[in-house]
């Protein structure tokens, strides 16, 4: 597992978790097409920490590893 | 022979460079005088791209020389590499409209880049693009990777004068519109952002 990617209800909240992430390594990206085709806003982050602890309101958690075509993604069932 | 390009600009004391070179003598010698050591890294990078020439650089006082022997295989341009895929990017946002989408669309599309198995040769940075190769940028690290993997980062020299940013350049090198020209003229397929 190299990372995780949060996904959200909305952009607004996207942007919000951003805000609160980025001097935790938290960086916004595009939904990655193994989600979703659809054009969207998620969170790239290396730890949990504050995801579990609902700093802020998101709707699901995603390992992933790989890139490109060996790109792997897995949602992580709680 | 000697040519005074204090005060100028970039690209200018390449142009008049180059130009004094062609119009030169076999085994001839110029020293070129400038005030910014972009100049002197860029006057480099086009002898470096003419075979037979060979150069030394120096300082004098608050300036920067370099000191350029013209081979006697004159000035023929070492051949060119097809440049492949290049990308434009302009503007520190991507697209019109909301500024906030905009500079998080530019960072995705940069980030994006970084997941592709398909790179552009070089991503070139003029005007308020150059915001994204300097501190406070929110694409440094994904910059970074890229010229890791191999893509050439450029920032347009004269664009980090004109916002004070020079000293602020994190990722990737300074560039001119001379070589920047030359890279869009080469380049199979431009896109710009």
């Amino acid at each position: 597992m190299d990372y995780y990617v949060i996904t959200f209800k909305s952009m607004n909240d996207a942007l919000k978790a951003e805000k609160l992430m980025m001097g935790h390594g938290g960086t916004i990206i595009p939904v990655p097409t193994e989600i979703s085709a659809d054009c969207g806003f998620a969170l790239r982050i290396s730890s949990l920490e504050f995801v579990e602890s609902n700093v802020f309101e998101f709707s699901e958690t995603y390992e992933v590893s790989g890139k490109g075509k060996n790109k792997v993604v897995k949602k992580k069932d709680y | 022979m000697e040519l005074n390009c204090i005060g100028e600009m970039c690209p200018m004391p390449v142009i008049k460079t180059k130009k004094a070179l062609q119009e030169m003598g076999e085994n001839g010698a110029i020293t070129v005088l400038v005030d910014n050591i972009e100049a002197i890294e860029n006057i480099e990078k086009m002898v470096k791209d003419y075979t037979g020439c060979t150069y030394t650089t120096g300082e004098s006082g608050e300036n920067f020389t370099i000191t350029i022997t013209k081979g006697s295989g004159g000035l023929e341009s070492n051949a060119k590499k097809e440049s492949g895929s290049v990308v434009i990017i302009s503007s520190d946002k991507m697209g019109k409209g909301s500024d906030e989408l905009g500079e998080t669309l530019l960072k995705m599309f940069i980030y994006s880049l970084t997941e592709s198995d398909v790179l552009p040769n070089a991503i070139i940075f003029y005007n308020d693009g150059v915001k994204s190769t300097t501190s406070g940028s929110a694409s440094i690290e994904s910059l970074a990777n890229l010229s890791e993997m191999g893509v050439d980062i450029l920032s347009c020299g004269a664009c980090l004068q004109y916002h004070d940013l020079t000293k602020s350049l994190e990722v990737g090198r300074v560039s001119n519109m001379y070589e920047i020209s030359e890279i869009l003229l080469n380049a199979t397929n431009v896109i710009t952002i």
